[in-house]
């Protein structure tokens, strides 16, 4: 039953899908064969008319060319340049000897007309007798075949994980991504697996290969409908899940690293098609405009700045020579005031991506003052006599706070929990003790000395890597009624190594995965992000 | 969560745990306690007969005691945490069978840090008693009101405590 259903899923996904689309899946495909995975094209872009360039099991390259749907000779025609590239034109890659022959595959996930198999069988022929390579094909039933065979060495027994999948199959492409039920779908899959308990490195490399083919096609909902934070949310939960796995079991980077390394290049590839969109446009409104504008638009305006942000702030962590961009400094100089709403601590971690790159880019003060604003804002709400105004916590998403706003509230939200504790308040006190901000966290001392700070900790330091740990202590405590300002500072600088080791070793996965668990937000975590970007910022 | 028999937690705000199976609570002067999760259950019974008369009514009819048990179960709990760390705290003074003289309230009252509010009267003070007690308790607490002996010790206390609180709010502050 389950087979025949994940079977028709698939087809259905692999039929509805563009090139871009199966890409990723295709080449965890080609692991599980043994390949070792050298290129993948970004935003679609060939390079010499390769999409993927791989080494095979016996160590002999392979290149591919993707498309999409159908081939016949009208389309076959329009497409010879590119094969002719593939072709004709030697691999460009470190790795491999221009002079190395090499293995021509064209793939598509739909059909090639027999007028088509006859053109290429004829060019092979011509291509051969040049001692050039000749072009293979994969099509539609092969993808199918390899993809369902992917999925169900490894999707999870429990009937739980069928019906997530299917919810999450099923989504409605513009709305959030159902963090809950992808949590629990990628703890089935890449978290209970057996090999964990026996440390089985080959299983758990085929699981966590399959597990990015099975997500992919999760995501197509968001793919589908253009819907750039709820693609990169899922891929970041994905890859915290693949990190909290790694940091578990020590799997070896050539086990993991491949994959990980396509799924934050796509990551990257998703914002910088973000970035191209956000500043090619005046008016951020989106259809249906009945419901948007107000604090939904100022809502939007923030996760897209925060997303590309982090986004610049990662690539200047991983690239010695990445340049800020400019316009994104301009841009919230001139708007933060306007555009930015600070809804609740799920929002915490916009606010501080967006300060972190103006403090990178430009030192401006603009950084300054939208910290600022969210400590008074904190701390206001917290010491309130009126508990009903309490801050939410991180816990509560953007969705629930703006749902209890939009009359008539059909969910409203009890904001007496919220009063009196903050989990950020902790992590935006030290980060100003590190900016040497003291006379405005003295002016906001009397407050801040009232409000309870809450953090969790993880009796695993992997269940950081986790949505939802179950292992685990909620610590409350005070900030000092009289602190020395010289111990906060020691406080604010010390590493307290709290972190997960992969995380230090991976600093720029940090910048994202706060977005998407706002609360993973604590000192340490901060402090990390924070010396990060200003050691490559003043290089 | 809070009912007519329960109200003590009518007056304590509750918040969602999301994680963890251990809460760590530091007190502003510096005590902590841990404790794992308490678990607050209470079961009931429809007899089949009761539900073919009564239908789903037979289950809501069963809803008020259920809810019941599950607050004086949380209430409970409460009492017995504030006991074990007043204990632990050294705050707990032992009326000796006495009973509740006003005496003994002032001396209880002087172990706590009391807040006060713009009009200088204390904040967030809450005098938990037995429900045997209360009835002769607001009996008594009508006679101090106008024993001046009791008048000028309370207004004593209360000034002091008001210094100690001004001195409190005014040491929150960075220092070198």
């Amino acid at each position: 039953m389950k087979s025949g259903v994940l079977e028709k899923i698939v087809e259905n996904w692999l039929t509805s899908t563009n090139e871009r689309g199966y890409q990723i899946p295709f080449s965890q495909l080609l692991m599980l064969q043994g390949h070792t995975v050298l290129y993948v094209s970004k935003h679609g872009q060939m390079e010499q008319g390769k999409d993927l360039i791989t080494l095979d099991p016996d160590g002999v390259p392979c290149a591919y060319q993707l498309k999409a749907g159908n081939i016949n000779l009208d389309r076959w025609r329009e497409m010879q340049a590119q094969i002719q590239e593939l072709v004709e034109l030697p691999i460009a890659h470190p790795s491999i000897d221009k002079d190395t022959p090499f293995r021509a595959y064209l793939v598509t996930n739909g059909e090639i007309d027999d007028t088509v198999r006859r053109w290429i069988d004829d060019r092979n022929n011509s291509w051969s007798k040049k001692g050039l390579p000749t072009v293979n094909i994969i099509i539609k039933g092969e993808l199918l075949r390899g993809f369902v065979a992917a999925q169900e060495s490894s999707f999870p027994e429990a009937s739980t994980s069928l019906r997530d999948f299917l919810e999450l199959y099923l989504a409605d492409g513009r709305d959030f991504v159902n963090k809950d039920r992808l949590a629990s779908f990628l703890d089935g899959l890449l978290l209970n697996d057996p090999g964990i308990q026996t440390k089985d490195v080959n299983r758990l490399h085929r699981v966590i290969a399959t597990a990015a083919v099975i997500t992919q096609c999760l995501i197509a909902p968001f793919e589908k409908e253009r819907n750039y934070v709820g693609t990169l949310e899922s891929w970041t939960m994905f890859c915290a899940c693949v990190l909290a796995l790694v940091e578990q079991v020590r799997i070896p980077d050539k086990f993991w690293r491949p994959t990980y390394d396509i799924i934050t290049g796509r990551l990257h590839e998703q914002l910088e098609d973000l970035k191209t969109e956000f500043l090619s446009r005046e008016n951020y409104i989106e259809q249906p405009a009945l419901g948007d504008g107000g604090m939904v638009y100022q809502a939007r305006l923030t996760i897209v700045l925060g997303w590309l942000c982090a986004f610049e702030l990662s690539c200047l962590v991983n690239s010695s020579d990445w340049q800020l961009d400019k316009n994104l400094l301009v841009i919230i100089k001139r708007r933060f005031k306007e555009w930015f709403w600070y809804w609740g601590e799920s929002g915490t971690t916009y606010q501080i991506m967006i300060s972190l790159f103006a403090e990178a880019a430009g030192k401006d003060s603009v950084f300054w003052d939208i910290l600022l604003d969210k400590l008074v804002e904190i701390c206001v709400a917290n010491t309130s006599d009126d508990p009903e105004n309490g801050f939410p916590d991180p816990y509560t998403t953007v969705n629930e706070i703006v749902e209890a706003k939009i009359p008539p509230a059909r969910n409203p939200l009890d904001r007496k929990q919220f009063s009196g504790l903050s989990y950020h308040l902790a992590p935006l006190v030290h980060h100003a003790a590190r900016l040497n901000k003291r006379i405005a966290l003295n002016e906001l001392w009397k407050m801040i000395s009232k409000i309870c700070c809450c953090e969790y900790e993880p009796t695993h330091k992997w269940h950081y890597l986790l949505w939802r740990s179950n292992e685990g202590q909620d610590k409350t405590w005070f900030l000092k009624k009289t602190q020395s300002w010289s111990e906060l500072k020691a406080i604010a600088t010390k590493n307290e190594g709290s972190l997960p080791e992969i995380l230090y070793e991976n600093p720029a996965f940090l910048y994202t995965l706060l977005l998407v668990y706002p609360h993973r937000l604590t000192t340490e975590a901060l402090r990390l992000v924070h010396e990060k970007t200003m050691s490559c910022a003043e290089r | 969560m809070g009912s007519s028999r329960t109200p003590i937690l009518g007056l304590i705000r509750t918040r969602r745990i999301h994680e963890g199976n251990m809460i760590s609570v530091t007190t502003e002067g510096g005590v902590t306690s841990a404790d794992d999760f308490k678990k607050v259950e209470a079961s009931f019974r429809v007899t089949d007969e009761e539900l073919i008369r009564d239908g789903f009514q037979a289950f809501l009819s069963k809803i008020d005691a259920v809810a019941e048990e599950l607050a004086t179960q949380k209430e409970k709990l409460l009492i017995g945490k504030i006991h074990q760390v007043t204990e632990s705290t050294g705050s707990v003074i032992d009326a000796k069978g006495q009973g509740l003289s006003w005496s003994f309230i002032l001396e209880a009252m002087e172990k706590i840090d009391l807040e006060f509010g713009p009009s200088g009267k204390p904040k967030n003070l809450v005098l938990v008693l037995h429900p045997n007690q209360i009835q002769k308790f607001l009996k008594n607490a009508a006679v101090w009101a106008k024993d001046g002996a009791y008048l000028k010790a309370y207004n004593q206390l209360m000034a002091k405590k008001r210094e100690e609180w001004r001195v409190r709010e005014d040491s929150r502050k960075l220092v070198d």
